[in-house]
């Protein structure tokens, strides 16, 4: 397991070096750049910008230079943050977009998980439209639209908590955003939750189970739940890492700190540095969590080892 | 040497010469008899995250809005927008209006205590001015003498025009009489420089327990896109007049989460109203509702250097003359903006106010004209003419392309197509003048003619019609070159009145000044610039 796991990390750096080559040409390949604005620059001033952040220079020496402070741990400074640079940004958004994620896909796990069990187990019974019928509707419904109206109903008429911002970061102002970025994780989950649970409850095994007489809470948590896992588990890799690199359209709705937020902006501001070091941490994360899923695969399903 | 108090008598009306002005700093002008509330913190929303708190290199609203409540500089904006003293005291101009001699008052501080000099001025500007640090706002800086000579890079820092001929007296030389001088020391491209901070922080010196200022507010906390706070500078000199103890600014972009923070009375200001909610929000709430014009025009360029319009004044006449400006403002915007038919917003400094003759004529009369320059133009209804639209991806841009098409249409026979394009892909193509009709507008950085008459000079960066007149440039060098206000305001009033018969845009409003301000929050009176101090402001009791 430790021999696959240091080959898996040595393979995932040519990927990042590629997923870095590919986003540093491909962002220059976009049209306008960091320094233009509703007011146009006089030529020198936009000359002397250039050359401060040395993007004069041939783009295949700039690409070197990117490289270089990489492996020195420096991602450079940003464009439109003028006072921080990546590595600074990152840092303070990245514990804010990680706690919403985790808060979220623990809510998600435990409510999704527990939902499409109970779904599965009274198949085709009224609790189990009631929970498909409502999965269907967190799915099919888009948080742009569940986020506003939970701030018209919680925030603006009943005035429990408050429409946006962060605060100190406590339960007060991370509520209603987690619950956003939950429900469709819920939805997502319960639905493969409920799909796998029946084809393995209707597995051989199970039946044999059923037959020598054990108790059905047995059946369920003993030998059913585990394999039933596995689909959830291919998922939430990809997934874990989408919700904790920051929900764009949640952050920007209760204005976050996140760096979601700061990923749609530099965007759109031609910010190359702050995306390509927003890349690099997707990147990362999205290694590392298919790891992690691998990882959990060996230790759900006997038969898988590395 | 004409004394700083009758070009105080001038530049400022006398009706603000309010507890601000007497103190000569940002100050609440309270009222005998107003209760003050107990808390006296204020969060504003302040649309984006700055891009950076140094003066020097502040652009954008957002940013200036903050840098507005930490510095101060030599005159400072009272409420009305009209100048008055700020860490200058007074100061004198030379006959020739060349020479400026700021006196400094000695009890101007850093919040950390140590004295305001005029070294930190002369500091703080060769830092602007400076190519190393690549200001985009250095040429706010370029009416003093060799000032864009040393942004090009040609001349060493040390021979800008800002002296201190000792540690209280600047003189700052220009080079050409600019009337407008005394708004550009108030703003943050000229603020003084704390040079141990910046020389031992470097690029962090902007960051909450580095940074030193010397205005109202000194930094507390900064959280990127979540806060920055500020808290009252007890070294600030009017600081016993400044009754908001805290600021918060809120990086909210989608105006919708702002305006449901106010509701829910979690800030006390926006940035913007949805203009989709205007009505019902000024139904609802009445006077927190504010709205103020300012010196901001919106207009469509159209392109100088490519037909349909090269060499066709009839039609680019005719184009402007059917657009029904007052239905546009009145039904498709309805926020209280003004239908413009000028080029200089109505109140600019320096410029006596003109419109176009025809702003006054009936509707069908206009529409006849309009009908009869396109034909001259040689369109008619076999042979119309097609053009696009383009505007950056935005609802309201939206909106006001499709009434013009339609107007265009149903006046002329137009047939329009409207081209959104992303934010820096619109910018790109309207800079290379690849368009033939493009959304535009411009806010004035100053109180005075110079900031939209430039915009009409052969090869300014700005000028994205590609307009060039060499008899309009010359109006407007003659202008910057006279010696008395009169004439200036003569020779910018005919530059504009050229420009205009020129029409290589079409003025289509003026903008309007959108905010809600909480039920107790006082002492917004409203500016041109739309500049705001919250050292002027205050909470009343309930």
């Amino acid at each position: 397991m430790l021999s696959y796991t240091i080959r898996r990390i040595l393979g995932a750096i040519p990927t990042l070096f590629v997923l870095v080559t590919l986003c540093f040409f491909m962002i220059r390949l976009a049209p306008g750049g960091p320094f233009e604005g509703e007011r146009n620059l006089p030529p020198q001033i936009k000359a002397n910008l250039l050359e401060k952040y040395h993007m004069d220079q041939p783009l295949y020496k700039q690409y070197f230079s990117y490289l270089d402070d990489l492996l020195h741990g420096d991602l450079g400074p940003s464009f439109k943050y003028q006072d921080w640079t990546v590595n600074q940004l990152i840092a303070k958004g990245f514990p804010v977009s990680l706690k919403i994620g985790l808060w979220a896909m623990f809510w998600a796990l435990l409510l999704g998980l527990a939902l499409g069990s109970i779904a599965a187990l009274r198949q085709n019974s009224w609790l189990d439209y009631a929970v498909m019928g409502l999965s269907m509707s967190g799915v099919s419904i888009p948080n742009f639209v569940t986020a506003p109206l939970m701030v018209l109903v919680f925030a603006l008429m009943l005035h429990w908590l408050p429409a946006g911002g962060w605060g100190h970061g406590g339960l007060y102002n991370i509520l209603l955003p987690v619950i956003a970025l939950a429900l469709p994780q819920i939805a997502i989950i319960a639905r493969i939750m409920r799909g796998s649970m029946i084809e393995v409850l209707s597995s051989n095994y199970i039946r044999t189970a059923r037959a020598k007489g054990l108790r059905t809470s047995t059946i369920v948590l003993r030998h059913a739940l585990r394999p039933a896992l596995m689909p959830v588990v291919s998922y939430l890799g990809p997934a874990m890492a989408a919700v904790l690199t920051g929900s764009v359209v949640i952050e920007q709705i209760f204005g976050l700190p996140g760096v979601g937020t700061i990923f749609v902006q530099s965007a759109t501001n031609r910010d190359y540095t702050t995306v390509l070091g927003l890349v690099i941490l997707v990147g990362v994360l999205v290694v590392a969590f298919n790891l992690i899923v691998d990882i959990l695969y060996a230790v759900l399903d006997p038969k898988i080892r590395y | 040497m004409i004394k700083c108090s009758r070009i105080v008598a001038v530049v400022s009306l006398l009706a603000a010469m309010s507890i601000a002005a007497f103190t000569s700093a940002q100050a609440a002008d309270v009222p005998a008899g107003a209760q003050l509330a107990a808390k006296q913190v204020l969060v504003k929303n302040n649309s984006a995250e700055p891009g950076t708190l140094d003066p020097q290199k502040v652009e954008g609203v957002p940013a200036s809005n903050i840098s507005l409540d930490l510095f101060v500089g030599l005159t400072l904006e009272a409420p009305d927008g009209s100048i008055v003293p700020g860490v200058a005291k007074s100061w004198t101009i030379s006959k020739n209006h060349f020479v400026y001699t700021f006196h400094l008052r000695k009890d101007a501080r850093w919040s950390n205590g140590k004295p305001v000099t005029a070294e930190d001025f002369v500091y703080g500007m060769r830092r602007g001015v400076d190519p190393k640090l690549a200001s985009a706002y250095a040429y706010f800086l370029y009416p003093i003498k060799n000032a864009k000579a040393i942004n090009d890079g040609k001349l060493p820092l040390k021979d800008l025009a800002v002296k201190a001929l000792d540690a209280h007296t600047l003189q700052i030389t220009l080079k050409e009489p600019a009337p407008y001088f005394l708004q550009i020391v108030s703003q943050p491209a000229t603020f003084p420089a704390y040079k141990p901070s910046i020389e031992k922080w470097g690029n962090k010196f902007t960051q909450p327990g580095h940074l030193v200022s010397n205005g109202a507010y000194e930094l507390k906390s900064w959280v990127v896109n979540g806060h920055i706070t500020l808290v009252k500078n007890p070294y600030y000199w009017g600081a016993k007049h400044v009754v908001i103890k805290e600021v918060k600014y809120l990086p909210i972009v989608d105006s919708n989460t702002s305006m449901q923070m106010v509701e829910s009375g979690q800030s006390d200001w926006t940035y913007t109203i949805p203009s989709s909610q205007y009505k019902t929000l000024k139904a609802k709430y009445g006077s927190q509702i504010v709205t103020k014009p300012y010196l901001g025009l919106y207009y469509y360029d159209l392109n100088m250097q490519k037909p349909p319009f090269k060499g066709s004044l009839a039609l680019r006449k005719a184009l402007s003359l059917a657009v029904d400006r007052v239905a546009l403002t009145k039904y498709v915007l309805g926020q209280g903006q003004i239908p413009a038919y000028n080029f200089v917003p109505k109140g600019t400094a320096g410029i006596n106010f003109i419109q176009y003759g025809w702003s006054d004529w009936s509707n069908s009369k206009r529409i006849a004209e309009a009908q009869k320059l396109y034909k001259e133009a040689g369109y008619s209804k076999a042979n119309p003419l097609k053009i696009t639209i383009l505007y950056n991806t935005n609802a309201d841009h939206k909106k006001i392309a499709l009434a013009l098409a339609s107007m265009w249409k149903q006046a002329l026979g137009v047939q329009v197509s409207l081209e959104n394009e992303e934010w820096k892909v619109f910018l790109r193509d309207r800079q290379e003048g690849n368009f033939v009709v493009a959304r535009d507008g411009w806010i004035g950085d100053y109180d005075y003619a110079t900031t939209f008459t430039d915009l009409f000079r052969c090869g300014v960066a700005q000028n994205n019609s590609h307009y060039c007149n060499a008899k309009y440039d010359a109006l407007v060098e003659k202008a910057a070159n006279s010696d008395s206000e009169a004439q200036r305001v003569k020779f910018y009033t005919e530059a504009e009145r050229m420009a205009m018969n020129d029409y290589p845009i079409i003025p289509i409003f003026q903008y309007v000044a959108l905010h809600f301000r909480s039920k107790n929050l006082r002492g917004y009176v409203g500016n041109p610039l739309d500049h705001n101090h919250s050292a002027d402001w205050y909470f009343v009791k309930n």
